[in-house]
Parts: structure tokens; C-alpha cells; sequence
């Protein structure tokens, strides 16, 4: 140690830095001699610029110092580190590089000092990658580069996770290589998610047991949901068939058709079923795991597994009543996949599902017993609730109505005293079988008391289907001959109908409902009662116009109206519109919107719309043969004529009897007609067109309103709704919207016609907004065709 | 004046090193030592390492290193090297008296 000590006075300061100075310069080429001087504690001396000059122990041993402490940071990480130039040449590695190489039995040349790392991952399966990454950075274009990536032993699964960085700020110096083992971090993500897929499946599988009364159904489901949602790669349930003694696969999913029939024929096999693993399991009534399938002597299929890409599986018995009944079989594609957690639970998975067999099992008899009438075999009171509880659920969910049918055979007691139990036996037989038939599903058939059977309809959408359902069937049971004792009998019922929903919201209501309207049915005398009062009188009324209806065309009870259609312009006839009438010999004519409806829903409207053509046409040659002012008639066309396939044949076969047919028939359809197909409609339409029959659009406006389609129709005349005819006097809105039709029909070259003008008003305001003809009581209402004849067809060659 | 008198002398030290050296790193533990055990709550001390600041190093007539540096009380002094002889530099500080 050295002291001096001349205070900082400014005086002497100067002579002191110069004698100092002259000191350090001799001292700067000898630095042994000052470190001789200053006993070894000096580190460095200044020079004159104040640059610090490092003496030469100082510097050796910072520099040891330095790279002691480097090297002893380096070597204190787990990971496995490299520097790396600038080529990619390690320049130098810590402890743990080295370790791993060697415990790796790396070969020396291929990690050590001087070697060429990106070489080294080039030529490493997936090294790519790798190698990219790090040219990317040792070239700058990344400012660090991290992938993680498994790198499996013979003995162990690893994961690592490598990380790139620039050795300094300027990364063509090199860079820093990091390998960092994140195998347990890995495995135990891994195994939360193995896990997680045990437990969903677990959790579906359980809903499943509590839903399904099927034994194959639950082995299916339980297989499908194993795949699906457990990510297996295969499921198998198998089942031990009591007579042979040996395992038999019932139900597999994901499972490839070749290696379901090698573990078939295995277990078949008398020599190797006793040593599968499957076998052991029901054995030992353990469970059996191999989470290396590949490298297992212990499994059996080795070559079968590595083809399907099995890497573990785990074989669990199925344990009823203290005996192995089968087993469940999971195949998963990852080595090591059935650890102590999953198998607990994998277990519990298959206890479920044997309790459930042995459930389903026992269920199965009772079911059979508790279920089913043993005389007919048809299903009893308490299943048919059950399945009309099913089926009223899923109307409700469709929207569908269903009719309930309660049937009482007539006079049953009295057949039975007569002709003795056995007759009365046989005869329930056969009506339990006549009406299996007539359903063509047995499962809505039921026997529920004793001389009681019950049967299901459904609905598609009104309650007339159940009317002409429920006619059809009492027609044909009262005409069926049941045999007894070589004797024919006739058999009558009595039915009470309930509909859903609107007689009962579920199956018990339902039945209570159809139960007394059977009993009402029974005492006041009627052959079926609906539980709906209002119901069973609209269906009588209803019923009875349809006969009439289906009669009235036989009977020639349908005539046409006419009811002209006149130029605004110059006031002429132009055209008639022909409107059908029912002319009921009871009643006299029957307003349309009584009887069109029916026929619509019926599907009579197809015969009657065809008699009006062919009675429309024949009015019309008559006129012209007569020479009287031939109008064209408008016939209307229902939209089940158009949809029906052989509906344009049919015109052409209806015009084709006289050359002038043609030009006397118009086609009026509404706008709904054409937009169910509108490229069918189109298709037809320009058919019947060609043929010179013109197309008119009835009901405009009332319908999609689509002006815009409107350009696409091969159509010829318009006809304004009625409504709008009204409104246009009434309010300036409606007026404008008429005008709006008219322009845009005639932009079209479309001819229009209101329709329902009734008053002077109307028919001035259309004249003015140039439509071309009207239609309405203001002109004439509909009239026979007689007087059709007289009053306006006379006319022209009348005058 | 009489506030002055009882008021601690405060002892202000800048101590010139060369980075991590040996002999720098010994000075620098010396000091804050003998700061800790003689002048509690009585000093400040400034570490200036000349490879970072040299120009501070010839303003203050600092050739080698370590140097320490008293800047108060005055008068001004300095001593070379790592302060490891506690006895003699407490006698270059003038705190012989408080030593004993």
C-alpha cells in the first residue's frame, strides 16, 4: 500500500500531474515494475487521455475471472447449452450438452467443439425445422427462434424445447442453442388431456346407461362414444357366449374390418383364445394393460397392432354377479396411455356398464311379462302408454297432430257366452291381427281390456285425416269375415277418439279422453264420438259433404257460372271467367267457399277442375259452332292440378279434340301455384302456352306481392285482387299502388284486369289509369250459361 | 455556530476503480467496511469506475486505480490501493482517535 498525499491545491496540482505523468510514461513500459511498486494492489493506471491501461496480472486474472464465472453459470443450467459462429461451428458447449451427448451414446465428432450444429439437424429426423430456424437467426431475420419437439429414447418418452438467440447484439457473431427438457411439463399436459378424455367419455357413456334399454344399443353407443369423444382408436365389447364357452365381439367402433376379423378368428381359435389378453382379463376378472402393444410379448397381436397403429390398449372384464360376462377392449393410438388414474376410472367405466346389462337383462324379462298381452301378443295397457308418451313427444316436437283410437267390440260378452272362452280367445287373435294388418305397424297396436284395443294414428297437419282414417278402418272391419268354428262372423265396434294435442297434452289425458268419449259413444248409440263435441259435429257435417261431394260429380250436380269480363275502353265483352257451382238437390246452390275448400283438401278439386275444363270447353265450341260472340273462358286451375305430372299431357289431349280449342281457354293460377317450383310452373306454363292457350295470373297482389318475378312468368293478363280494387277508391295509397300494377303489368306487355268492380267510381278511376278490362258486379254477377248466352253473347249479332 | 458544533461531520469519499478487478472489487468492500464500523449515517461514497468515466479520473488527478478519494472534510486526500491496511489508512483519514 502506497499513500501520498499532496492536498488538491491547484498550485502544486499541476507540478505534481507533470512529475506523475513523466512517471507513468516510463511506468507504461514497465508495468512489471509498478506492479512491483504498488505491492500488487494497483489494478489499472490512466494514461493521459485518461484511457485506463490494465496491468497485466489484473487483466489475467479478470479474464479468468470472466470466463469462470461464464462457464460456472453455464454449467449450473439444466439446459443444455452450445455457443455456435456465425457458420454454425459450436465454439462452446456447459455441462449439460456434454452430458446428454454422452448419456445419449452420441458419437464425439457429432456434438463437440468445431462441429457444424446446422449439419448435425440437417441430418436429424425433423431437424429441419431446426435448422431453419436457425439460419434465420444467425442471418438476422429473426431476433430468436423457440420449438418444442419430442425426442423419444429407447426407454423413454422426452419432450424438449429448443430456443435460438443471437450470441451478442449483432447476430452474424453467432448465437446461443438451448435445449431445455420439458418432458414433465409435457407429460403432464398430456395426461390432464388422456385424462379429461376418460372423463368425457365416463360422463357420456353414464347419460347413455340411464337413457338406453337395449343391450346392443348400449354395446354400440358405448364403443361409438369411446371413439368419438374418448379419441380412442378403436373400442371393442365382447361377450362371452355361455354355450362355447368363448368370447364373441358384439360391438366395435373405429375398428378397421381386417383387424376386427383377426381378433375374431383369434378368439375362435381353440389353441390361442385361452391366451389373449381378453381372456385373461375374464380369468382373472382384472383388468389388462399394455401400454407398449408394440414391444409387448405379453400381446399377442403385435404385428395386427402395429399395422393398425395400436400403441396401448387395456382390456377391462365385465363383471356380472361375480362372473366375468365380457369384456370392454380400448385401443389407443399413443404409447403409455393407461395409467393408474385412467384405469380407475376406465374401471368404473366398466362396472357401469355390466350393472347396466345385468339391468337390461333383468328388465328384459320383466318388460316381456309386464308389457305384453299373452293372448295376442299385441303390447298391454302400461306399454302402450309408454310408447304413445314417446310418440305424443315427438309430434310435439314436429308439430304433428296424432289421433288416438279407443275400439270396443260390440256385443263381445254376448259372442263369448254363446260361443264359449275359446271362440271369444280366437276371435280377440284375429281382430288383434286384422288390425296389426290394417296398421301395418304392430307397435301401435295394443290390447287394453278385454274386449278394448287401442290403436295410434298420425297426423300430418288437420284433423280430416284422422276422419277418413277412422272411416276407412270401421268400414273395413264391419266387411272383414272373421272365421270361428267354420262360421263367418261380422264384427262391429264402437270408437272414442282423442286427438293430440288438442284433446289431451300428453299420453295419460289423451287416453282418459278417447276412454270417455268411447263411453259417451257407447250410451248415447253413436258408432264413433269424437272427445271433442264441436269435433264430432264438424266431422259428421263434414263427412257427409264430402260423400255428397264425391257423389256430385257422378251425378252431374256441378255446373259453370260465367261471369264477363268487359273492354273499359269500348265496353265489349272480351272474355268470360267460369266459376263452379254445386247445385245440391237438397239444398240448392252451395256458396263456393263452402264446398271448395273440401275439394281442395280432398283432392277432388283435381276431377272437378277437369270436368269445368272440358265443360268450359265444350260451352265455348258450342258458342262458335252456334255463331254466337265466342268469348274466351277463363277456367281456374287449381295448385294441385299444376303440380300433377300429367296435367300439361292432359291439356294437350283436352285441346287437341277441335283445332279451335286453343284460342278459347284461358289458365287462370294463383301466385302461390307457380311459387312452390317455380322452374316446374315455368316449365309447364310455357307448355300450355305453346299450345296457344293463354295464362292469366288470378289474385294478383294477394299472394308473394314479388314484382320482380312477375318478367319471368310466361304469362298473358294480370287480374288485380279485388281488394285492391276497393282500396284504390278509398285512399290515395291504394290508388297509387293500382297505377303502380297497371305501368309495370303493361311495361310487360301484360294485359290487366280488375277484378270485383262493383262500382261507377271504380270503373272510372281504372279507365283512367288505363287498365284494359274489368270484371264485377257492376257489369254483371256470375250468371248461367243460358243467360250468358242471351244477354251478352247475343249482343253484337243481336243488334 | 452552536448547531454546527453538534451537528455529525459528514465524510464524502469517491472511490476511482477499473471495472471488476480484483484489487478494485477488495478497495470497494474495504471502504463500505470501514464506513459501516467508523461512520455510520456520516458518509456518502461515489464509486467511479474509469473505464466508463476516465475523463473524471484526470479532472480529479487519478492515475491508477483503485484511488480513493476523500472530498470532506478538508483538507482533500487520497490513498492507492485496497484499503486493506485498516489501521494506517484510519490514520490517513484522520479517524486514528475513534480506531481505538
Amino acid at each position: 500500500m502506497s499513500i501520498y498525499k499532496p492536498e488538491l491545491s491547484s498550485t502544486d496540482k499541476a507540478s505534481t500531474d507533470k512529475e506523475v505523468a513523466a512517471l507513468i510514461a516510463t511506468l507504461h513500459e514497465t508495468g512489471r515494475r509498478l506492479e512491483e511498486l504498488t505491492g500488487g494492489e494497483v489494478d489499472a493506471v490512466l494514461g493521459r487521455d485518461g484511457a485506463p491501461f490494465v496491468l497485466r496480472h489484473a487483466q489475467a486474472e479478470l479474464r479468468r475471472h470472466e470466463a469462470a464465472r461464464q462457464a460456472a453459470i453455464l454449467n449450473a443450467l439444466p439446459a443444455h447449452i452450445a455457443l455456435i459462429d456465425n457458420q454454425g461451428a459450436i465454439v462452446s458447449f456447459n455441462r449439460a450438452w456434454q452430458g446428454f451427448a454422452e448419456t445419449n451414446g452420441l458419437p464425439a465428432p457429432s456434438y463437440g467443439i468445431g462441429i457444424n450444429y446446422l449439419d448435425t439437424c440437417d441430418k436429424a429426423c425433423g431437424g429441419d425445422e431446426a435448422a431453419e430456424g436457425i439460419r434465420s437467426v444467425l442471418a438476422g431475420n429473426l431476433s430468436s427462434f423457440a420449438m418444442e419437439y419430442p425426442c423419444h429414447s429407447p426407454t423413454q418418452q422426452r419432450w424438449f424445447l429448443m430456443t435460438v438467440t443471437p450470441s451478442s447484439h449483432d447476430a452474424k457473431t453467432g448465437a446461443v442453442i438451448m435445449h431445455l427438457n420439458i418432458t414433465d411439463r409435457t407429460q403432464a399436459e398430456l395426461g390432464i388431456k388422456r385424462l379429461n378424455r376418460v372423463y368425457a367419455v365416463l360422463s357420456e357413456i353414464n347419460a347413455l346407461i340411464v337413457r338406453v334399454h337395449d343391450r346392443d344399443e348400449l354395446f354400440r353407443e358405448a364403443c361409438r362414444i369411446a371413439v368419438e369423444t374418448g379419441g380412442f382408436l378403436m373400442a371393442m365389447i365382447g361377450i362371452v357366449d355361455r354355450a362355447t364357452n368363448k368370447l364373441v365381439p358384439v360391438a366395435s367402433a373405429g375398428k378397421d374390418e381386417q383387424f376386427l376379423t383377426a381378433i375374431s378368428n383369434l378368439l375362435s381359435s381353440d389353441e390361442k383364445a385361452s391366451t389373449t389378453m381378453a381372456a385373461k382379463a375374464i380369468r382373472n376378472k382384472a383388468a389388462i394393460i399394455s401400454n407398449d402393444s408394440e414391444g409387448d410379448p405379453g400381446a399377442l397381436f403385435r404385428e395386427n397392432h402395429t399395422r393398425a397403429r395400436v400403441r396401448s390398449l387395456a382390456v377391462l372384464p365385465l363383471i356380472v354377479s361375480g362372473e366375468a360376462v365380457g369384456i370392454l377392449a380400448l385401443y389407443a393410438r399413443e404409447k403409455d396411455f393407461f395409467h393408474d388414474e385412467e384405469m380407475k376410472l376406465l374401471t368404473g367405466l366398466a362396472d357401469d356398464i355390466a350393472l347396466a346389462i345385468n339391468h337390461i337383462d333383468r328388465q328384459e324379462r320383466l318388460d316381456y311379462l309386464g308389457s305384453y298381452d299373452p293372448l295376442t301378443g299385441l303390447a298391454n295397457h302400461r306399454l302402450f302408454l309408454e310408447r304413445l308418451a314417446l310418440l305424443t313427444r315427438g309430434a310435439a316436437d314436429n308439430g304433428h297432430r296424432l289421433a288416438l283410437f279407443l275400439i270396443d267390440l260390440e256385443r263381445f260378452k254376448n259372442f263369448n257366452d254363446s260361443l264359449g272362452q275359446p271362440a271369444g280367445d280366437a276371435l280377440l287373435q284375429q281382430v288383434a291381427q286384422w288390425l296389426t294388418q290394417h296398421l301395418d305397424d304392430v307397435n301401435r297396436v295394443a290390447r287394453v281390456g278385454a274386449d278394448h284395443f287401442a290403436v295410434v294414428l298420425p297426423e300430418e297437419s288437420h284433423a280430416g285425416d284422422a276422419v277418413g282414417q277412422l272411416e276407412a278402418m270401421v268400414e273395413a272391419l264391419l266387411l272383414h269375415p272373421f272365421r270361428l268354428k267354420g262360421d263367418v262372423y261380422r264384427i262391429a265396434a264402437k270408437f272414442g277418439v282423442a286427438i293430440f294435442p288438442d284433446d289431451g297434452p300428453d299420453a295419460t289425458i289423451l287416453f282418459k279422453n278417447a276412454e270417455a268419449a268411447l263411453k259417451k259413444a257407447k250410451v248415447e248409440g253413436h258408432r264413433h264420438l269424437f272427445y271433442t263435441q264441436k269435433m264430432t259435429e264438424n266431422v259428421a257435417q263434414r263427412l257427409s259433404l264430402e260423400n255428397q261431394l264425391r257423389q256430385a260429380l257422378g251425378k252431374d250436380e256441378f255446373v259453370l257460372h260465367y261471369q264477363p269480363k268487359v273492354n273499359l275502353a269500348s265496353g265489349e265483352i272480351t272474355a268470360v271467367e267460369a266459376l263452379i257451382r254445386w247445385n245440391d238437390p237438397r239444398s240448392g246452390l252451395v256458396p263456393p267457399g263452402l264446398f271448395i275448400p273440401i275439394l281442395e283438401e280432398t283432392g277432388l278439386i283435381y276431377d272437378v277442375g277437369l270436368w269445368a275444363l272440358h265443360q268450359a270447353l265444350r260451352d265455348y265450341l258450342r258458342w262458335r259452332a252456334a255463331g254466337l260472340h265466342a268469348v274466351r273462358i277463363a277456367v281456374n286451375v287449381s295448385p294441385l292440378q299444376m303440380r300433377h305430372p300429367g296435367f300439361v299431357a292432359l291439356i294437350k289431349q283436352i285441346v287437341a279434340s277441335d283445332a279451335r280449342a286453343a284460342q278459347g281457354l284461358e289458365l287462370e293460377i294463383t301466385e302461390g301455384t307457380i311459387m312452390g317450383d317455380m322452374k316446374q310452373a315455368i316449365a309447364s306454363l310455357q307448355a300450355i302456352r305453346a299450345l296457344g292457350i293463354r295464362i292469366a295470373i288470378d289474385d294478383f297482389g294477394t299472394g308473394f306481392s314479388s314484382l320482380g318475378y312477375l318478367s319471368k312468368l310466361p304469362i298473358d293478363t294480370l287480374k288485380i285482387d279485388r281488394m285492391f280494387v276497393i282500396d284504390m277508391a278509398t285512399d290515395e295509397q291504394g290508388l297509387s299502388l293500382v297505377s303502380t300494377i297497371i305501368n309495370l303489368a303493361h311495361s310487360l306487355h301484360l294485359k290487366v284486369v280488375a277484378e270485383g268492380v262493383e262500382t261507377e267510381e271504380q270503373s272510372h278511376l281504372l279507365r283512367l289509369l288505363k287498365c284494359d278490362e274489368m270484371q264485377g258486379y257492376l257489369f254483371s254477377k256470375p250468371v248461367p250459361v243460358d243467360v250468358l248466352e242471351q244477354q251478352f253473347l247475343y249482343k253484337r249479332s243481336g243488334k | 455556530m452552536t448547531l454546527a458544533m453538534n451537528e455529525p461531520v459528514q465524510y464524502q469519499f469517491r472511490l476511482f476503480v477499473a471495472g471488476d478487478t480484483t484489487n478494485s472489487a477488495q478497495a470497494i468492500a474495504n471502504l463500505r467496511a470501514l464506513c459501516r464500523a467508523h461512520l455510520p449515517d456520516r458518509h456518502t461514497i461515489e464509486i467511479v469506475d474509469v473505464f466508463h468515466e476516465p475523463a473524471r479520473a484526470l479532472a480529479d488527478g487519478v492515475f491508477m486505480t483503485p484511488t480513493l478519494v476523500k472530498l470532506g472534510p478538508l483538507p482533500g486526500q487520497r490513498i492507492v490501493g485496497t484499503l486493506s491496511q485498516l489501521h494506517a489508512v484510519l490514520q490517513a483519514l484522520g479517524l486514528g482517535g475513534i480506531a481505538e
